[in-house]
């Protein structure tokens, strides 16, 4: 399963196990069999250079900024070959501005074909980029649509839409 | 003892050590696992009786459960041990946490029993009444010594140990009971009751909180490493080797992200006034007294005396004259 599904935990330091960004990238692939030496180079410097991080890739991941962690986790995360990623809380305690730029990273790998299951109570996030979206109750799905269709219906569940929803709606 | 023999015996001894040392790590990983840990270290709402006792109650059982274990012969403690782990049952989920007490007190056993008996010598058995004659199970290398390892692993040597690790496993599990029962602010407020100081108190809860976090973040951090691709290209029988490499690479990002938590904690507590004595931060009302008033004139008196000397002539010295 591990293949295909990769996990990015709430507090993602923990994944960042290397001492080298390039060697966090690289790790699946190489603990992995499969992967020529050449193969391993070229796909580490193709996640490196999709998460721009190349020129961070010889340094220490835990020492880097807030974002780029994030980044060499969601980069680990995919370079394992995984096409969907489940991300648990990603926006939690982070302001709007790096919501946003989470968001539009999301908005841009969904469009090379990724996929992300992400859980979270930030509606608004939810309703600014997920193209899907699902509402649990104590383990129990309660509603599934856009978000648009749920955030719709919202109301007979007590919850609260976003308020650019609301903006939109008049 | 022929070549076979030496080599025999030297094998046999490190597999004995190996088994001592591996047996109760094999149980931690493998029966309880650091979610189990997760879950036998911190607390879960709950309505049984354990739950309705006042936090004094629950820490002074704790405190006379820790004094009688230490004092008394190991079987009160034995007792002591199989009455505690059978009030697992009425705690929430409370097959699975006893259980969990279970396999913690073979772990403890085991360790505690091989963490003695082979350092334990005669003239230390031979205190216990009628324990003159000793059956000797093993007799280590010579080298051994080395290690602290007594010539001889006798039968007594192992009684000895097994009955130490009652007093272990009774208090271990009386304090993991606490910890399951009651929320860190009730253990916060009880302590306060006791006087004892406050900069402690918080270091326990603090540390409450935080050692489920541990356990928490680990085993992410090492079912993420096996989800990566961790010892995918061995056997499965290597796999508990795995897992404590996973364990061991976790340690360094586990322990910056719980010093990361204690930085967002410091600020907290800073922010809530935390030890803000009068030697700390304490605001106290500034207000102006006479040596204030005092100063001031004096403070004037300097400023119109320099400003009538510079009127009469006495302002820039000669030396600054161009």
């Amino acid at each position: 399963m591990g293949r295909h599904i990769a996990y990015i935990p709430q507090a993602f330091d923990i994944v960042l196990i290397n001492s080298t960004v390039e060697d966090e990238i690289s790790y699946s692939m190489r603990k992995r069999s499969g992967t020529s030496r050449k193969q391993l180079r070229e796909k580490t410097d193709y996640f490196l250079k999709m998460f721009s991080l190349l020129e961070a890739k010889d340094r220490d991941p835990l020492t880097l900024s807030f974002g780029q962690r994030r980044r060499v986790a969601m980069a680990s995360a995919l370079s394992s070959g995984a096409r969907v990623v489940m991300m648990d809380e990603p926006t939690s305690g982070q302001d709007f501005y790096h919501r946003e730029i989470l968001g539009k990273e999301l908005s841009s790998l969904r469009n090379r074909r990724y996929s992300f299951v992400v859980v979270t109570h930030d509606a608004r996030f939810v309703y600014r980029h997920a193209s899907r979206m699902m509402v649990m109750d104590y383990g129990k799905k309660v509603m599934e649509g856009t978000p648009e269709e749920c955030f719709t219906e919202s109301g007979k569940y007590g919850i609260i839409p976003p308020s650019d929803f609301l903006i939109r709606c008049g | 003892m022929g070549l076979a023999g030496i080599i025999f015996v030297n094998i046999f001894s490190w597999l004995l050590i190996s088994f001592g040392v591996g047996l109760p790590l094999l149980f931690v990983l493998k029966a309880i696992g650091l979610s189990g840990f997760k879950e036998i270290t911190r607390f879960e709402k709950h309505e049984s009786f354990y739950y309705r006792l006042n936090p004094v109650t629950k820490i002074a059982m704790s405190i006379i459960v820790m004094i009688i274990s230490a004092a008394a012969i190991w079987w009160v403690g034995a007792i002591l041990t199989a009455a505690i782990a059978l009030s697992y049952l009425t705690l929430r989920d409370g097959k699975r946490k006893f259980l969990l007490a279970v396999y913690l007190t073979i772990t403890i056993v085991v360790g505690v029993a091989w963490g003695y008996a082979p350092f334990t010598p005669p003239v230390v058995l031979a205190i216990a009444p009628h324990t003159h004659h000793f059956t000797t199970l093993w007799t280590w290398p010579s080298y051994f010594s080395y290690m602290g390892y007594v010539p001889g692993l006798t039968l007594q040597s192992v009684i000895y140990g097994l009955q130490i690790s009652m007093r272990f496993t009774a208090i271990s599990l009386a304090s993991l009971l606490l910890v399951m029962r009651s929320t860190p602010s009730e253990i916060l407020r009880s302590l306060n009751k006791f006087g004892v100081p406050i900069a402690f108190t918080f270091s326990i809860v603090v540390a409450m909180k935080t050692i489920p976090r541990i356990f928490e973040a680990m085993d992410a951090a090492i079912k993420i490493q096996f989800m990566r691709g961790l010892g995918s290209k061995s056997f499965r029988a290597f796999r508990s080797i795995y897992y404590l490499i996973a364990a061991m690479s976790s340690i360094v990002p586990v322990l910056v992200f719980i010093l990361r938590g204690a930085r967002n904690t410091a600020i907290s507590a800073d922010t809530r006034a935390f030890r803000a004595y009068d030697r700390m931060t304490y605001m106290k009302p500034i207000s102006f007294s006479r040596a204030d008033y005092y100063s001031f004139a004096v403070m004037l008196l300097i400023v119109v005396t320099t400003g009538i000397a510079i009127v009469s002539g006495f302002g820039r010295a000669l030396p600054y004259l161009s």
